[in-house]
């Protein structure tokens, strides 16, 4: 699920990283449906779709959205 | 004396130190979401690991299918295996200690049979998180909000200096390494 967004969001990271760091991004399929300063709000200006449909990420780089696990938990 | 205005919860060994540190915990997906997007899946009771090495909160595939969570979004993971992308999900977390910490994101790690919630930094810096072993036996205590005082053994120590020395020095050390 959210492949495709988060390919499209990865292809577009460095740009709106620039223009628009830190906001929250709203991707469905291949259309960008906006950018917004808060998370909550960019998740109501999907009220009426399925949760799971889109994507809302945040603009940052890769390093900032790293979430770093020292334990030998098993991710994949 | 008028007791302190925070909430905790205490986890202690039966006997002896602990290896980890584990307590009950509830999780439920995110109210406002379930408002939002008229969801409705009853929370569920699960044993949480805490770990200082998380820098997130992470939930098992099966915490993730048993409260049929959709992800909101996604995220790059760097562990001891192969770096990795996961789902991320919206949830409510409810302490031990009465605390529900809301919108917390998660990400979702393989099944294990031990524990379905990895507690990470992002909640454990919410409050003071304390390991004591005095006599031989684990008790580690939480608490919400942080108190506002530090501990710090340091300043209690009869080696006070020669553990500064000590500091001084490793500080030294790694400015010169950087």
């Amino acid at each position: 699920m959210l492949e495709r967004e988060y390919a499209l969001f990865n292809t577009k990271r460095d740009e709106f990283v620039r223009d628009h760091g830190n906001e929250f991004v709203v991707i469905q399929g291949e259309s960008i449906l906006g950018f917004f300063k808060d998370e909550i709000k960019a998740l109501e200006s999907m009220k009426g779709h399925r949760l799971g449909t889109f994507l809302v990420q945040r603009c940052v780089s890769i390093d900032t959205e790293t979430a770093k696990y020292a334990s030998r938990v098993a991710f994949a | 004396m008028t007791p302190a205005d925070y909430r905790a919860f205490t986890v202690t060994s039966n006997n002896g130190l602990l290896r980890e540190i584990t307590a009950l915990v509830k999780v439920a997906l995110a109210e406002s979401l379930a408002t939002m997007f008229k969801l409705n899946t009853p929370p569920v009771d699960v044993l949480s690991l805490w770990d200082t090495g998380a820098t997130s909160t992470s939930i098992s595939k099966r915490l993730v299918s048993q409260l049929q969570l959709p992800p909101i979004s996604k995220a790059h993971i760097s562990c001891a295996g192969q770096p990795y992308e996961s789902n991320v999900y919206m949830v409510d977390l409810h302490l031990p200690n009465g605390v529900t910490v809301k919108n917390v994101k998660v990400t979702e790690f393989e099944n294990n049979n031990r524990f379905d919630v990895l507690v990470g930094m992002d909640i454990i810096t919410r409050g003071d998180f304390a390991i004591t072993n005095a006599g031989g036996k684990t008790v580690c205590s939480f608490r919400m909000p942080s108190a506002i005082e530090h501990i710090d053994y340091v300043g209690q120590s009869r080696h006070k200096s020669e553990a500064q020395a000590v500091i001084k020095r490793f500080k030294k050390k790694s400015k010169k390494r950087h």
